[in-house]
């Protein structure tokens, strides 16, 4: 019986090993985003002297389709935006106006907190648009970590030079990443924390990103709900939906 | 969070005395304030035996195509979540605003106040029925109220179908007018929509000027009223695809020749939203397009419209109004805009009354034939964003600029502090100056 468990062990072990970095990579985002999500999220901008909070639902299918509205705070509630593959659409409910939002925008603070609008809207594909290898294990947060680097392609649209990545062995969680930029100097770090079950997986509910210049800096993202692999029709992403969701 | 940083669209109050001057200039407020929209010199009738009729009409309409026109929905497959949002959502505003006036700095100031209430009442009957009510109740007080004869009257004055305004009470120094400026249903059913009532009818693409946008023109000036005024509309709309549609709306009116009707058909082709629009408005016929997509890094967006008058020739001419423009931001949120308009029809009038009298509409909205502007704004920090915008008339050397700043205090307070200085000859010569404060609270 013993040799049996070694034996499965070290096939596993094997498998595991047999992972190259891009498999890694590709394996932790599909679990952390799944086919497809829906999800309800705060945002926090923590700064020295002040912070404010908003909250936010968002659905998403694939790298294509995206589409989030704010839900508080009163002020900009229904405020929406839509991601259609490489098109980008703004509505602001009070003036009722849909706005084509050009891609020189994405590289810019997204809602003025410390995530660029490249991020929440990922533009980018961490699979295909990066070089990836890995650099070896790390232990973060008490669990063992892949450490991977990432490059971005030649012809990739990264505002980034390098990112580097942790992500935990066990279940495949981006635990913390490091984005540095074209002179190789960090600019943000992002750490996840509260890894737990929703909708059958185990994630991180928390994540801060921290600007590495600016002291007492940060903005948290806190999952409050997420469903994965909702059935969303490809349909749903329409500027029709964009000025109905709330 | 700051003002979002595409929240460019708001901007401040129309001076009215342009090109006004001599007797008539007196005769009327030096400014349209805040709030007061000046829509043209009609007549103002009380209609309110119409409004329930209407709104009766409009229930009895939309039961009857609920039923037999339009296909099933698959909406809320995609969209519920466990908690499911209310059926009944209430929001609006408190704003305070304070606007000091004047010709020279050093000399005399005019101040002048406005307390302004915004209820925004929503009603998601089912999945498909949305009502809504959205009504302003605004005090006014300040020099302007106590020392120029008329101006409630010009204040409260509107052209709408139906007359849903009303002054609640009036006093030599104060007075508090209530209007209610969207009630409409809406119906939505598969790729159909519907929408009856009073509602704004959004067809802009361009930042600051909109040829394109004929039933609710507004005046880049009047930054105090991000929401505009709506319009007694039926608008119907088809979505071709998930980024297309075609709408038709008829903007209701007691007289033919006042009445507005026009199709608008919007695609996308080549990363470009593109509009092609035909109908008519009022006394013109109609035809217009309009774009925004990228170049580049950079936003291009415009709109084309051409209006030709079906009577009275000989008074009024065509008029071809163009506009185009640029937007570039940096990834320091800083961000750039210009726009330039061509209005063909675009002359000084001779006559000074005919400026009084010629609504503002998506025909008339410079009195000169070129105009320009440049703006920009930057984000401070997540709470600060502050901005400046400049706008120059080169046919009589006129010149407008103005800055703006919105801070937030907290979540939802937010103070916006704004200027706008007029000069040159020609348009903008009396239009004065004016400084203006103002806390919003929104809930």
């Amino acid at each position: 019986m013993k040799h049996i468990i070694m034996i499965a062990l070290l096939m596993t072990m094997n498998l595991f090993a047999q992972l190259t970095a891009t498999d890694i990579i590709e394996k932790s985002d599909k679990k952390m985003r799944g086919k497809t999500n829906r999800s309800i999220m705060s945002m926090k901008i923590v700064r020295p002297e002040w912070s404010r909070e908003m909250t936010m639902k968002s659905w998403s299918k694939g790298e294509d389709y995206f589409l989030l509205v704010v839900t508080e705070p009163a002020k900009d509630k229904g405020t929406a935006s839509l991601k259609r593959e490489s098109e980008l659409w703004n509505w602001f409910p009070n003036i009722e106006r849909t706005v084509k939002i050009s891609s020189s925008l994405l590289s810019q603070s997204w809602m003025g907190s410390d995530f660029k609008n490249d991020d929440l809207l990922r533009e980018s594909s961490i699979i295909y648009d990066y070089d990836h290898e890995v650099l070896g294990e790390e232990v973060y947060d008490e669990v063992t970590c892949y450490k991977i680097q990432m490059i971005p392609k030649q012809d990739a649209a990264i505002v980034w030079g390098k990112v580097v990545i942790w992500i935990s062995k066990e279940h495949f969680n981006q635990r913390k990443v490091e984005y540095y930029d074209e002179d190789d100097f960090l600019v943000n770090t992002m750490y996840t924390f509260d890894v737990k079950e929703m909708s059958g997986r185990k994630i991180p509910t928390r994540m801060e990103m921290v600007p590495a210049e600016d002291e007492g800096h940060k903005t948290i993202l806190y999952t409050r709900a997420i469903e994965f692999d909702v059935p969303i029709k490809d349909s749903f992403f329409s500027l029709q939906n964009l000025k109905r969701v709330r | 969070m700051g003002q979002s940083k595409f929240d460019v669209f708001t901007s401040p109050c129309f001076p009215l005395r342009r090109v006004i001057k001599g007797d008539v200039a007196k005769k009327i407020p030096p400014i349209c304030p805040p709030g007061g929209t000046y829509r043209g010199d009609k007549k103002l009738v009380t209609r309110s035996d119409r409004c329930l009729s209407f709104l009766i009409l409009n229930i009895i309409i939309v039961v009857l195509v609920s039923n037999s026109l339009f296909p099933q929905d698959n909406f809320n497959d995609a969209f519920s979540f466990d908690d499911e949002p209310s059926v009944f959502e209430v929001g609006g505003y408190l704003k305070y605003l304070q606007t000091l006036q004047f010709q020279e700095f050093e000399e005399r100031w005019l101040t002048d106040n406005l307390l302004h209430h915004r209820l925004n009442l929503k009603w998601y009957a089912n999945d498909q029925l949305t009502a809504v009510v959205e009504l302003r109740n605004r005090l006014f007080y300040g020099e302007s109220v106590s020392s120029i004869p008329g101006y409630e009257d010009f204040i409260s004055r509107n052209n709408d179908y139906l007359d849903l305004s009303t002054t609640v009470v009036s006093k030599s120094s104060f007075f508090l007018l209530s209007s209610i400026d969207r009630a409409y249903l809406d119906f939505t059913r598969g790729n159909w929509e519907m929408r009856i009532g009073r509602q704004r009818v959004n067809w802009a693409k361009s930042l600051v000027w909109n040829p394109n946008d004929i039933f609710n023109a507004y005046s880049f000036f009047d930054f105090d009223y991000e929401e505009r005024p709506g319009v007694d509309a039926v608008l119907l709309r088809y979505n071709t695809g998930l980024v297309s549609s075609i709408e038709l709306v008829y903007a209701a009116e007691e007289e033919w020749d006042d009445m507005s009707l026009a199709g608008l058909w919007r695609f996308n082709q080549a990363r470009y939203d593109l509009q092609l629009m035909a109908g008519k408005m009022r006394q013109d016929l109609v035809l217009g397009a309009g774009w925004s997509g990228p170049v580049k890094d950079l936003t291009f967006r415009g709109e084309a419209s051409w209006f030709s008058p079906y009577q009275d020739e000989d008074q009024r001419s065509d008029a071809l109004l163009l506009t185009g423009g640029f937007a570039y931001s940096f990834p320091n949120t800083l961000a750039l805009q210009v726009e330039g308009i061509y209005n063909s029809d675009g002359e000084i009038p001779s006559n000074a009354l005919l400026v009084l009298t010629e609504p503002l509409d998506a025909r008339s909205l410079t009195f000169s034939e070129l105009s320009f502007l440049a703006s920009t704004s930057y984000q401070i920090s997540p709470l600060i964003t502050s901005g400046a915008s400049l706008i120059l008339n080169p046919d009589d050397e006129s010149w407008y600029w103005g800055f703006n700043s919105g801070i937030s205090l907290s979540d939802n307070i937010e103070l916006l502090l704004t200027g706008q200085f007029f000069g040159g000859g020609g348009a903008f010569e009396q239009a004065g100056n004016f400084l203006f404060w103002r806390l919003k609270w929104s809930y």
